[in-house]
């Protein structure tokens, strides 16, 4: 009796466990040039966090101010259900509170995929962006 | 052993088709160029890696060519989100099986297009730190 009460609870946190949802939101980092590599070398910054509204946000380069890179970041959105919302920019923007976590002042040459099906998912919307801090 | 009926099995190789076919619909993002802005850059700009037509750009025309090129991309955005609505009951239908011979719209010109876009963009982003404009 104990056995296959144990069996069952064994059983039912299996499937609890196999019962949790996949995350709508993953996030990348990786050293400067690095993000499309095989292997990634784990980055870590000894900067402050920074506040994210503060964060800047643009697709150009920053020529008026020296920087130095922290880390190039990549988020993918996802919507794994149908009846889920379609990933917008503003989600693909948590490249934004990504950063400034790394203690970035902006982040540089900000691109975004076309959101679209695909095999696994009802859609999905990529972006990218160069996490740097001033120098000066 | 199981039997599976034929229509079961052309059902099912349509799905899978179908499911193929659409799985090329969204575009990632187009990778980062190297860092060649930062203070310290192991990668920086030089001349060589531009064409001289571009070299003989001034700031005002790079600029005015981002303008362009963002205009051309937001249309070509509004074209491709103008598709999902279709992409999605293409996909609904065929993980019903119902209509697995229906081609998804995916766009592939204007995609194609938008990654040039992006790599023309980078050239006259990196021209600009390379002539070192300001406006």
């Amino acid at each position: 009796m104990l056995f296959r009460n144990l069996g069952m609870l064994v059983g039912a946190a299996f499937v609890l466990a196999a019962c949790t949802p996949p995350a709508r939101t993953l996030v990348t980092v990786a050293e400067p040039g690095q993000l499309a590599a095989e292997t990634k070398t784990e980055v870590k910054s000894d900067r402050k966090a920074t506040e994210p509204k503060n964060v800047i946000l643009t697709r150009e380069d920053i020529t008026d101010r020296a920087y130095k890179a922290i880390a190039d970041i990549k988020v993918v959105v996802r919507r794994l259900f149908l009846p889920d919302p379609d990933p917008t920019q503003a989600e693909a923007d948590l490249i934004q509170t990504t950063a400034a976590a790394l203690g970035a002042d902006a982040v540089v040459l900000v691109r975004y995929g076309s959101s679209g099906i695909t095999l696994t998912t009802w859609g999905t919307l990529e972006s990218q962006g160069r996490a740097v801090y001033f120098t000066e | 052993m199981p039997s599976i009926s034929l229509n079961k099995l052309r059902a099912l190789s349509c799905g899978v088709l179908v499911a193929l076919a659409i799985s090329g619909c969204a575009r990632p993002a187009p990778d980062l160029p190297p860092d060649y802005g930062s203070v310290d850059s192991k990668t920086p700009l030089t001349a060589d890696q531009f064409s001289a037509q571009d070299l003989a750009l001034s700031c005002t025309q790079a600029r005015q060519q981002q303008v362009e090129l963002t205009d051309e991309a937001s249309r070509l955005t509004g074209v491709i989100d103008d598709s999902k609505g279709y992409n999605e009951a293409i996909g609904i239908l065929g993980a019903l099986f119902i209509v697995p011979a229906l081609a998804a719209d995916q766009n592939p010109d204007e995609k194609r297009r938008l990654d040039e876009i992006q790599t023309r963009w980078d050239t006259l982003v990196a021209l600009r730190r390379y002539k070192s404009c300001t406006t």
